[in-house]
């Protein structure tokens, strides 16, 4: 196209900011077009600086993109970080939620057409949805950014307890829904929640000396164990008596206590096993 | 990587659209060293030339399929990097814009008159008129017409108002119809 180029000496004032307005304009309109003088004025251009963009624009591109759940999280005001790090939760992926939603919607199929048996199988369902949620919410069983974490100047407490709330959030509403559906019981349908948050509670606490799961798991095998016998006594309901529900309530509070008092031994999850 | 530099831009810019990382590193080792020396020409703040090539190529990545497949690869980019230039400097003064050089120095490297044409910038009537203007009327010459910017980018970019843009730029035109007539007559 064109024959004339530039010359090492003219790249070089170029680069320095020394070639003058017209000059420099000529090299400008030139480069544009010029494959050639391109690559020659990488030599009078300082790399260093080049390399450290490049490593900045590679962290930037390989990124992975930002979940739904991150991206409503920071939308509600919570900083970055920490949305990043709650929404690792496995009990807050889509999947986990999803399959939720249906367990709850069968239970409380159940419960509206199966008679005391259904009733039984919600009850026994519901409280221990966000008991299970905060077990898989944070320990070195089932949380893919749990080395990270450790690793990380973040406190595990603020990181369990961020976790538990989403989770609560998340898994209430949903199992309240479901436990709304069922007209037989409309006093079991909301009263399920102090052992659910107790339990909630406990759990948190027992964090403190065990993994989570170890602490949900002994927790849901005394409740079934509890809603089965009561179940097969008279009436399911049994467990929600309101001398029960204030007991729950109790337990509830002396666990938070408990977490409270406790709460810097969070930071040796794991570490027990 | 061998097949991966032969490529040519555009050929380069399709492998990036589909994700190859790669591709967009060859294209940044042949349009990285350029656009930062350009972009120093207008900004003395290196913190904000890095940010500026930084957004120009991550930027590449998100939208390089908005390629439209004809003409200079090197002109768009310019075209992606002089505007994110622009907002880069928005409504910040810490990043101040350099003064155009003055003085024109060597003319070896000057180039034949019919390359002068294909060029587009001369050192003929035009290139000595335009060196008469002074630096803030030639800073306004230089952002619309060779950088291709609006008068309300090129305010931007230049950190003055859009109205002073525009009396500048048309002093600036004035006094070039001047001095190419008295050049002529």
């Amino acid at each position: 196209m064109t024959t004339w180029h530039t010359d090492d000496d003219l790249l070089a004032r170029y680069a320095r900011g020394d070639a003058g307005p017209l000059l420099g304009a000529s090299v400008e309109q030139h480069l544009l077009t010029c494959a050639g003088c391109r690559r020659r004025i990488a030599d009078h251009v300082d790399p260093t600086p080049l390399d450290a963009i490049w490593a900045r624009i590679e962290d930037q591109v390989q990124v992975p993109a930002r979940g739904a759940v991150e991206r409503w999280l920071t939308r509600a005001g919570v900083s970055e970080t920490d949305a990043l790090l709650v929404a690792r939760a496995p009990s807050l992926r889509a999947s986990w939620l999803s399959g939720l939603a249906a367990t709850m919607f069968f239970a409380a199929v159940g419960a509206a057409w199966g008679g005391p048996r259904g009733v039984a199988l919600f009850l026994l369902l519901a409280p221990l949805v966000p008991v299970a949620g905060v077990a898989f919410a944070y320990g070195p069983d089932v949380d893919p950014a749990y080395e990270t974490a450790l690793a990380a100047p973040y406190p595990a407490a603020r990181l369990l307890l961020l976790r538990t709330a989403a989770v609560l959030v998340s898994s209430l509403p949903l199992t309240l829904l479901a436990g709304l559906l069922i007209p037989a019981m409309s006093w079991t349908a909301v009263s399920w929640l102090l052992p659910a948050l107790a339990f909630t509670a406990v759990v948190l606490a027992g964090s403190t000396w065990a993994r989570p799961g170890a602490v949900a798991a002994v927790l849901g095998a005394g409740w079934v164990v509890a809603v089965g016998s009561a179940s097969r006594a008279s009436d399911p309901a049994a467990v929600l008596t309101p001398a029960l529900l204030i007991a729950y309530a109790v337990a509830g509070g002396v666990a938070v206590l408990v977490l409270c008092v406790r709460i810097r031994h969070l930071a040796r999850l794991g570490s027990s096993s | 990587m061998r097949a991966v530099q032969a490529q040519g831009d555009p050929e380069l810019l399709a492998a990036l659209a589909g994700g190859d990382l790669a591709a967009m590193r060859t294209l940044y080792d042949r349009h990285a060293p350029w656009l930062s020396a350009r972009l120093t020409r207008r900004c003395n703040s290196p913190d904000a030339v890095a940010d500026v090539l930084q957004d120009t190529f991550v930027a590449l990545w998100q939208g390089a399929e908005r390629w439209r497949g004809d003409g200079e690869v090197a002109a768009w980019l310019w075209g992606i990097a002089v505007h994110r230039l622009v907002s880069r400097l928005r409504g910040r003064r810490e990043a101040l814009v350099l003064p155009l050089e003055d003085i024109v120095g060597n003319r070896a490297a000057e180039p034949s008159a019919e390359e002068r044409v294909l060029l587009g910038i001369e050192y003929g009537d035009v290139g000595t008129a335009l060196l008469r203007l002074s630096p803030e009327m030639r800073a306004v010459v230089q952002a619309t017409v060779l950088d291709g910017l609006s008068t309300r980018q090129a305010a931007r970019l230049l950190g003055i108002p859009a109205n002073t843009v525009k009396t500048r730029l048309h002093r600036a035109k004035a006094h070039l119809r001047h001095d190419l007539a008295g050049d002529l007559a």
